[in-house]
């Protein structure tokens, strides 16, 4: 039955596999459970066991069934009713029904497993990892264990590995695996210069060491954390904070924060004993999920919506398993039911998520420096306030303390109510004023009222909400609002109205006011700005007006008020009440603050000068000879240094105050809770070690690092190992389970998770080292023809692999070559030029994409504003993960549109101009002659590529350099238009265009995206 | 010119092992023969591929009107519901529904005011605001019992756009263009072309999900280059741009030599493919050879009415959709696999009859020429034309905002009404029916993963096979259902 491997074909299944299928050396990972998964554990797993039959593990396939009869008999095929019902003839009795039968070959194989025993045993992911025997040595030119490992492999399929890549391909390798960005020329040399033997270590430690390690390895943390700057879905809101967690991220990797700490931090660090600020930053990582904001949204959906991504982003960056499937069912083919899917949904389902105050620590030491020196410019001045004293002021202080600070308002009583342009204006039992009418031109409402006051110094307008105005008002238009653009004052002798006089308003404050429309603006002549109450409509205001002078009339005063509408046809104020005092400038509203009453209880001579300077700050008090003191006081509280931390947030998750009931939810909905659960982890793995009553997020950390838990290390390690070589030893990254591809080299995996854990103490770094000093990684990746045949995806590891770089470097290489990076570390997202209609292709017209300015223009690409629904193009063009759902292995796909991009994008066009422009100042500045043109197109090369140009490459670039630097010199026009200035001489803008040219070209070679 | 290196290159290398393709696919771990298309498939992304079985579509023209417009006054009329008009919400029919701005104590049925006219020789019936459309009657399927999972617009687009209401999902266009690559030779295989506003989703609507970015959908900008990034910089001029190209190919040759790595080959492809497009681009959207009496059909010069207080109101939103529909039929001439017409701002919470009205004067006279165009050119046989929102309306009166304005309708999941014709549709039927009030399905339930299902069926793809393991999944435009709709073919 075997003969159908011919022997080609069993030479390609030798090499694809570390060990081989043959009737001696059946494994079941391998071999047998693919051919259950796919033919049989759709109706025998764990979901269904028809027929009783379920073949998820040993002893449950091995089991009487109720039919009297065994699936499976080791050692005994032809009594396995198994192996009978996948061979039998009729259509009724042949299992999988309804399906093709199995190839010949595939049963072949089920019978040979049985017939030896039918070995089953546990995952191998699942087992623990094992500390493995360093294979035993004898490989001339290995560098360490590492290579061990894979040669000894490669020998078995009859292979060698590749030669080490050349100098220039080394250096830049491992600068951009470990930096991302190129080796500049000097550091090329230095390197290729270097005799001292430890050359390559060397430059591999400074470069772990470099600042820009954390933004490389950064990124990809970024990728598995589904990390953006927006909320997605409908509103997809921008969420200014959520770069001080990326901050995090690159801080924590350059320092190589142990990975196990790192887990705890990001998992837990709200629950650690006295949590630090970045401890609880760490635990943002689960800020990253969607938020769906989106009108008449249900919030415990979306919630619940939040907590599954959680739940299947842990699941599957640290355990490398799917759980998404759980949420609705048990998983069909990993030993995990739905009930131990929401155990440990449990542990994320009581969370809060607020916004915490997040200074970077040199934002605050700056704060402090500065506030310091505001403070010794400031003391003396309130010292001088303070000590100032006058009769006025002191009879002042007195009648405020009689009055225990309160500022006395009466309402006034309006006599008559008038509308210019004839609108109906009502005086109401409590003395509001209520408009009615067309409300379609500016309108100016004077209201006269008489009062026995003396001594006036304040009007009060109480602008009023009510269910009778649009959008409850106060104003009349149908959002509610109002613009009051002026009040003018009039008094009179109440006997002798005609004889009135206008009273100047001098200072103005309320207790809101529209942005752009401040209360101040209404002081003003301007008839177009005033004071409006946007977005805060629909609810009660209110506005004091000093006046320029206390008055009032011994036998009663007429006060007449205009307040003027004139800003809009419509925004007419539609309900309000008047008031006076006649304490000198009472503050705005109410009663004050205790505080204030304690300071003023205090006597003058109980306060300290901060607190008289307080307290006249507090009422306005108003004297000319202290004017200027408070004019110079209020000058320098404008700049006032700002406390950072109200600045910059972060956002994060605690645990909340009530723990919330975790359920089943049956079929994953939400609306239909089942069983209840507690917080718990999957049977198949190690117990759990909680601490207290109820097992919590640090609990949960310390288990999925515990020295048990076989997973958490291999999957780290596969991961990190797949962006050295483009894949891991495991295949499918992200799925240690039963469907996955078992790895290729189980040993080496488990040798280095244990060395991860053991001898590294989860230093990533460490880890990486061992990997960058290999000549595994040190290999070649140019592929001799065998290989191409032997183990065309490169499995084996006889060579290095060819990887275009990601988005983000490519943008990075192109600004780095061109020198127009801006380097600095960390801080907000920017906005890189794109076209100004693109952001308007998602729902939110609302949202915009201001470019940044200056060196935020040319910031590295994993800074660039990351707006889920319209992410930038240049980085989804290349593959960018798109930030929906952990991402831990990118595409590397080959497009037109790449191309376009590369080619005619303005910021890679920039870039070549750029570089371009430092050929010509770098070389020879000012001479054209041959040398000069020819020393100029290889240190093009240099720049780009990071090498030497072959003859036939500089023959193909130097005559292109002549051909366009003749076109251009002939159209000159043309040559500024490319380098976008006329200020050059025709000569020199000609070559400058024809290196741009070059530089254009070498930009958009797949080597120069490429890591070799 | 450096025309078939990549080929060549793989050709050499696969007839070199004995068995070629067979042997490569069997030394694989899992031998998911049939279950995974493309896994091992080194070919050129977008070279045709066959289908699982012949195919009765070659292209399809999708036409989202993203916000879900009413059913029931445009395809699915329902009587009753105007005798009961103003009266409450029935007992029966408010257990576990959900909205988002009515709330089910005041809740009121709200008939149509529309007047529906049996059409063509099938007698279908439309509301009288789809003149156009629905003298395409006979060619014309109407399906009136869709229904989706998802009641939120973002969610339900993606479940529209990708099979499940989560961001992350190739959209169908993806799919199709993975499955059987793309004949158009200057132009990508998927074509997105907006007008007016946003769609919710944005770009998750066109996006390739876990799929290479290959299939992601090229957007057609209505200003500017047509595509980002087409026009050469200031001062390259074609020639130039030749040259560039030259040059590039033969470096990436070199390199190719040494490093033996066919990912260069692929590149050159690339920047051939983007040279051509270059020229194609501008060529497809020059559209002076057009008639003027093509041009007039579609609508393309049409003038945007005085009033423009409408929800989707752009200053140029009947010419620039006008302009999508002929474009698309361009693109349909050019082998263009797929080509997403996207219209956004159905979303009538209020001011239903002015906004409905509006919105399809803006839509209902190009869709109307396009279909005939597609069929007096032949190409409606094997071009299909999807007319669909992501979910429907309420039955009922959402009277939530609407200070003065007419009150509209709520977001409605559990059933709306799609339009499909050409590309081996049967013209001229219904398919399914919703109870007397338009509640729910009664008829014939097509759940969008059956949508889905059908469409590759027509296709000459197996839904079932269409798959691609992501995450530890063989994940499926059908995502975990879907269910082949037979009615609806030509026999």
């Amino acid at each position: 039955m075997r003969k159908i491997f011919s022997t080609t074909i069993l030479a390609l299944w030798v090499v694809a596999n570390e060990s081989t299928w043959s009737a001696e050396n059946i494994e079941y990972d391998r071999d047998v459970r693919p051919l259950l998964a796919k033919h049989c554990t759709q109706c025998h797993g764990r979901t269904k066991a028809e027929a009783g039959l379920r073949l998820t593990d040993r002893s449950a396939a091995l089991r009487l069934l109720p039919s009297g009869t065994h699936a499976i008999k080791p050692g005994n095929a032809d009594d396995s009713v198994l192996l009978q019902r996948i061979t039998a003839t009729t259509e009724t009795d042949r299992m999988p029904p309804e399906a093709p039968p199995l190839a010949v070959d595939e049963i072949a194989l089920l019978r040979d497993w049985i017939e030896q025993g039918a070995e089953w045993p546990d995952h191998w992911s699942f087992q623990p990892i094992r500390n493995e025997p360093l294979p035993s040595a004898g490989f001339q030119g290995a560098r360490n264990a590492i290579d061990h490992f894979i040669w000894r492999r490669l020998k078995t399929a009859a292979l060698q590995p590749s030669p080490e890549a050349s100098r220039t391909v080394l250096l830049r390798r491992i600068t951009l695996d470990t930096t991302g960005l190129p080796p500049t020329p000097e550091q090329m040399q230095q390197f290729l210069d270097s005799v001292n033997p430890d050359f390559y270590e060397r430059s591999a430690d400074r470069l772990l060491a470099s600042p820009h390690y954390g933004e490389r390895w950064g990124r990809h943390w970024l990728d598995i954390a589904r990390y953006a700057d927006s909320d997605g879905y409908e509103s997809d809101r921008p969420r200014p904070f959520a770069w001080r967690w990326r901050q995090w991220v690159i801080d924590t990797l350059n320092a190589d924060l142990p990975f196990d700490q790192f887990t705890l931090h990001q998992i837990a660090g709200d629950l650690l004993p006295d949590a630090t600020l970045d401890q609880r930053i760490a635990t943002g990582f689960h800020r990253n999920t969607l938020v769906n904001r989106e009108g008449g949204t249900n919030k415990e959906e979306d919630r619940v919506k939040r907590t599954v991504d959680r739940t299947n982003t842990v699941g599957k960056v640290w355990l490398g398993v799917t759980l998404g499937c759980c949420q609705c069912h048990d998983h069909k083919y990993d030993p995990i039911s739905q009930e131990e899917y929401y155990s440990f949904y449990g542990f994320f389902n009581s969370l809060d998520e607020p916004n915490v105050p997040a200074a970077l620590p040199n934002h605050v030491e700056d704060y402090h420096r500065q506030l310091e020196a505001y403070q010794q410019q400031r003391n003396p001045l309130i010292a001088a306030i303070a000590g100032y004293n006058s009769p006025k002021l002191s009879q002042w202080d007195e009648e405020l303390q009689r009055s225990s600070g309160t500022t006395n308002w009466e309402t006034l009583k309006p006599r008559a109510a008038h509308s210019q342009v004839g609108m109906q204006l009502t005086v109401a039992q409590d003395h509001s004023v209520f408009a009615q009418g067309q409300n379609d031109k500016a309108d100016i409402y004077t209201i006269e009222s008489d009062t026995k006051r003396m001594e006036i110094t304040s009007i009060r307008l109480q602008v009023l909400a009510d269910g009778r105005l649009p959008s409850r008002g106060p104003g009349l238009p149908n959002n509610g609002n109002f613009v009051l653009t002026g009040l003018r004052v009039f008094v009179a002798p109440m006997a002798t109205p005609e004889q009135r006089e206008e009273i100047r308003v001098v200072a103005a404050r309320a207790d809101f006011s529209q942005a752009g429309r401040n209360i101040q603006s209404v002081l003003g002549n301007g008839r177009d700005d005033g004071w409006a109450v946007h977005p805060q409509t629909g609810r009660d205001h209110v506005a004091v007006f000093d006046l320029d002078r206390a008055v009032g009339f011994p036998e009663g005063t007429r006060i007449t008020i205009q307040m003027e509408h004139f800003c809009h046809e419509d925004h007419n104020l539609g309900k309000f009440r008047l008031g006076i005092s006649s304490v000198p400038a009472p503050a705005a509203i109410g009663p004050p603050d205790a505080s204030i009453v304690k300071i003023l209880g205090k006597g003058r001579a109980g306060r300290t000068d901060e607190e008289q300077f307080r307290l006249l700050s507090y009422y306005k008090y108003v004297e000319p000879a202290l004017e200027p003191l408070f004019e110079k006081a209020r000058k320098l509280s404008a700049a006032k240094p700002q406390d950072p931390s109200a600045q910059t947030m972060a956002q994060v998750i605690q645990e909340a105050t009530s723990r919330r009931a975790t359920h089943v939810l049956v079929r994953g909905d939400f609306l239909n809770p089942g069983k209840s659960v507690s917080p718990g982890v999957p049977a198949t793995l190690q117990k759990l070690a909680q601490r207290g009553a109820h097992p919590d997020r640090v609990d949960l950390a310390q288990w999925l690092v515990a020295p048990d838990n076989p997973l958490t290390a291999r999957v780290l390690v596969n991961r990190i190992w797949q962006r050295f070589f483009g894949r891991g030893l495991a295949s499918s990254e992200d799925d240690f389970g039963t469907q996955g591809s078992p790895p290729s080299h189980p040993a080496l995996l488990d040798w280095l998770a244990t060395r991860l854990r053991g001898d590294h103490h989860w230093s990533v770094k460490q880890l990486q080292k061992s990997i960058l000093f290999s000549a595994t990684y040190r290999q070649s990746s140019q592929s001799a023809p065998h290989l191409l045949t032997q183990d065309p995806e490169n499995r084996l590891l006889a060579r290095q692999a060819r990887l275009r770089v990601e988005a983000e470097i490519v943008r990075d290489l192109a600004l780095a070559s061109s020198n127009l990076l801006d380097r600095r570390i960390g801080g907000p997202s920017v906005r890189p030029p794109q076209p100004a209609d693109l952001i308007k292709l998602g729902f939110q017209t609302s949202l915009s994409w201001e470019v940044s300015t200056g060196g935020d223009r040319y910031r590295r690409g994993l800074y660039t504003f990351f707006q889920r629904t319209v992410p930038y193009p240049a980085l989804i063009m290349f593959d960018a993960a798109d930030s929906n759902t952990s991402c831990t292995r990118r595409e590397r796909s080959n497009t037109p549109l790449q191309a376009l991009t590369t080619w005619n994008d303005p910021v890679f066009v920039e870039a070549a101009i750029a570089c371009g422009r430092r050929l010509l100042d770098d070389v020879a500045p000012g001479e054209f002659s041959l040398t000069a043109q020819q020393q100029r197109i290889r240190h093009a090369a240099h720049l780009c590529l990071s090498r030497t140009l072959i003859d036939r490459e500089f023959t193909v670039l130097s005559e292109l350099a002549r051909a366009q630097y003749a076109r251009y010199r002939q159209d000159s026009t043309a040559a500024q238009q490319i380098i976008n200035t006329t200020d050059f001489p025709r000569d020199e803008s000609a070559w400058w265009a024809a290196y741009t040219a070059v530089a254009r070209i070498l930009m958009n070679l797949d080597e120069f995206i490429t890591r070799e | 010119m450096y025309p078939h290196n990549a080929d060549l290159l793989r050709r050499d290398f696969l007839t070199s092992t004995a068995s070629g393709l067979g042997a490569l696919a069997l030394g694989t771990q899992l031998q998911r023969d049939g279950l995974l298309a493309n896994e091992k498939d080194q070919r050129p992304l977008l070279t045709p591929r066959p289908s699982h079985f012949p195919a009765r579509a070659k292209r399809c023209i999708f036409v989202f009107l993203a916000g879900a417009p009413s059913q029931i006054d445009l395809l699915d009329p329902k009587p009753l519901l105007v005798k009961h008009h103003g009266e409450p919400l029935p007992d029966t029919l408010g257990e576990g529904a959900r909205f988002a701005f009515i709330s089910k104590q005041t809740a009121r049925l709200k008939g149509s005011p529309r007047t529906f006219r049996r059409c063509g020789e099938s007698g279908t019936e439309f509301s009288d605001l789809l003149p156009w459309i629905s003298r395409a009657a006979d060619d014309i399927a109407v399906v009136r019992s869709m229904h989706t999972d998802e009641f939120n617009h973002h969610p339900a687009q993606l479940m529209m756009s990708t099979g499940v209401g989560r961001l992350g999902r190739p959209s169908v266009g993806a799919w199709i263009n993975y499955g059987l690559g793309s004949p158009a030779e200057n132009l990508p295989g998927y074509v997105v072309l907006s007008a007016g506003a946003g769609a919710s989703g944005g770009s998750s609507n066109w996006s390739s999900g876990f799929l290479p970015s290959i299939y992601r959908g090229t957007v057609f900008r209505n200003q500017g280059e047509p595509i980002l990034n087409l026009s050469n910089p200031p001062g390259v001029a074609g020639a130039d741009q030749q040259l560039s190209l030259q040059a590039i190919t033969a470096l990436n040759k070199i390199r190719l030599q040494a490093t033996r790595d066919p990912e260069i080959a692929n590149r050159v492809s690339s920047y051939e493919l983007a040279f051509r497009m270059q020229t194609a681009a501008p060529e497809l959207v020059d559209l002076s050879n057009e008639s003027e009496t093509t041009l007039r059909d579609y609508g393309v010069d049409r003038k945007e009415p005085e009033n423009h207080r409408h929800r989707g109101y752009t200053p140029n939103a009947h010419a620039a959709f006008g302009r999508n529909c002929l474009l698309a039929r361009r693109l349909v001439e050019r082998g263009v696999r797929f080509i997403n017409i996207m219209h956004a701002s159905w979303d009538h919470h209020d001011a239903l009859q002015k906004d409905l009205q509006y919105n399809c004067s803006v839509v209902d006279q190009p869709i109307g020429a396009l279909l005939r165009d597609l069929k007096q050119r032949g190409l409606l046989d094997d071009t299909l034309v999807v007319v669909t929102g992501e979910f429907g309306r309420t039955p009922l009166e959402d009277a939530h905002e609407g200070k003065g304005q007419e009150p509209g309708r709520d977001h409605h999941p559990f059933a709306f009404s799609s339009i499909l014709a050409g590309g081996g549709v049967q013209g001229g039927q219904v398919i399914g029916a919703t109870d007397e009030l338009g509640w729910a399905p009664v008829v014939d339930p097509v759940h969008i993963n059956d949508f889905h299902a059908t469409l590759l069926h027509l296709f000459g793809l197996n839904h079932l096979k269409l798959a691609k393991r992501f995450g530890g999944f063989d994940i499926r435009l059908t995502n975990v259902g879907g269910r082949v709709i037979e009615k609806l073919f030509a026999g």
